[in-house]
C-alpha cells in the first residue's frame, strides 16, 4: 500500500515535522516553499477531489500509524507554471528539487496549467 | 480524472458581478475555489474571452444576431470541454522514482491562449488526437477556426500554425505530427475583436 502526500497550497504557521516520519527536519511548509521557489512555477493547486476520494483511506490509516515504510509513501504535487517558461523543465526541475529534500521517496508531479 | 463540477453559467455570474461591491462570504468561498481550481480558471478565461465576442456580436442589427448565436453556443460548448482536466499527458523523468505529468487541459489551453492572440482569427475548437497518454504517440492537433473577410487566409494560417508550433515546443513533449486548421466561417469585418 503506498501512502501519498501532497503538498497544499497555503501557508502553514508551524513546522509540520511531526506530519510524517518521512519529512525528518524538513517541514511540509519548507516543502512547499522548496517547490514555489524553483523559476518558472507560479502557483500550488489543491489535490483534487478525486484523489482525496481514492486515497483518503490509505493515506489515513498510515498517517494514523508512526511505522510508515519509507519504500511506500510517494509526495505529490500538482503546480501551475509561467507561461513564459518552458514546462517540461520547470517540471523536471521542481521534481529534482524535491527528489533532492527527500531521496526516500517517490515523487508524482502533474502540471495542471501553463 | 473526476473533473469539477462548477456550472458555467455560476461562473458566468461570477464575471457579471459589480465589481465595486464588497464579496458577500458565498463569493469569497467562490473566488478562493476559483484561484485553486485550474479547471475553473480555464472556463473564466474562456468565459472572458467569449463575453468580448458576445458584446460584439450585440452590435449588430436583430436579423444578424439570431444568425450569429449559434457560433457563439458552439464555442461555448466547446470551451467547456477543452476546460477540463482530460487525459494525462506524460513528461520524460529525471531519474527512477520520480512521474511527471501534465494535463491535457492545460496544454490545450495554452495553445488556444496563443492562438487567441492572433488578430483576425477566432479559435473554434482545439482538440488533440490520437493517444497522447503514451510517450511518443503521433498527435495530430485538429483546429477549427473563423477568420475575418478581407483579410489573407493562408497568411494567417501560416502564423497561427508557427505559433502554435512554437507553443506547443515550449508547453509539451508530444510527439505533433501535423496541425490541421480547419476555416469552418468568414466573419464581416464588424464581428472582429
Amino acid at each position: 500500500m503506498t501512502a501519498y502526500f501532497f503538498i497544499e497550497p497555503g501557508a502553514s504557521t508551524a513546522p509540520e515535522t511531526g506530519a510524517a516520519p518521512f519529512l525528518k527536519d524538513t517541514s511540509l511548509e519548507q516543502l512547499r516553499q522548496l517547490v514555489l521557489a524553483v523559476p518558472g512555477v507560479e502557483k500550488i493547486y489543491p489535490r483534487p477531489s478525486h484523489w482525496l476520494r481514492a486515497v483518503g483511506g490509505a493515506q489515513g490509516a498510515s498517517m494514523r500509524s508512526q511505522r510508515l515504510a519509507t519504500d511506500q509513501v510517494t509526495v505529490a504535487v500538482r503546480l501551475g507554471v509561467s507561461s513564459q517558461a518552458k514546462v517540461p523543465d520547470v517540471a523536471r526541475a521542481v521534481s529534482l528539487a524535491l527528489a533532492n529534500a527527500l531521496p526516500e521517496v517517490a515523487i508524482e508531479l502533474e502540471v495542471a496549467s501553463c | 480524472m473526476t473533473e469539477c463540477n462548477m456550472p458555467m453559467s455560476t461562473l458566468s455570474n461570477w464575471l457579471d458581478r459589480d465589481d465595486g461591491q464588497p464579496l458577500g462570504r458565498a463569493e469569497k468561498g467562490l473566488a478562493q475555489h476559483i484561484d485553486s481550481c485550474p479547471e475553473c480558471s480555464r472556463k473564466i478565461a474562456s468565459l472572458t474571452r467569449l463575453h468580448t465576442l458576445a458584446l460584439t456580436s450585440l452590435e449588430q442589427n436583430i436579423s444578424e444576431q439570431k444568425q450569429d448565436s449559434s457560433w457563439i453556443d458552439s464555442l461555448l460548448n466547446n470551451l467547456a470541454f477543452e476546460a477540463k482536466a482530460g487525459r494525462s499527458i506524460p513528461l520524460a523523468s529525471p531519474q527512477e522514482g520520480i512521474r511527471l505529468t501534465q494535463t491535457e487541459g492545460a496544454v490545450v489551453a495554452a495553445a488556444r491562449a496563443v492562438a487567441d492572440q492572433l488578430e483576425g482569427v477566432i479559435i473554434g475548437r482545439c482538440r488533440l488526437e490520437g493517444e497522447v497518454q503514451n510517450w511518443g504517440a503521433p498527435i495530430r492537433v485538429s483546429l477549427t477556426v473563423s477568420t475575418v473577410e478581407g483579410l489573407p487566409i493562408p497568411s494567417l494560417i501560416h502564423k497561427l500554425r508557427e505559433s502554435l508550433a512554437k507553443e506547443f515546443a515550449r508547453i509539451s513533449e508530444l510527439n505533433i505530427t501535423a496541425i490541421d486548421i480547419t476555416v469552418q466561417d468568414l466573419l464581416g469585418r464588424h464581428q472582429e475583436v
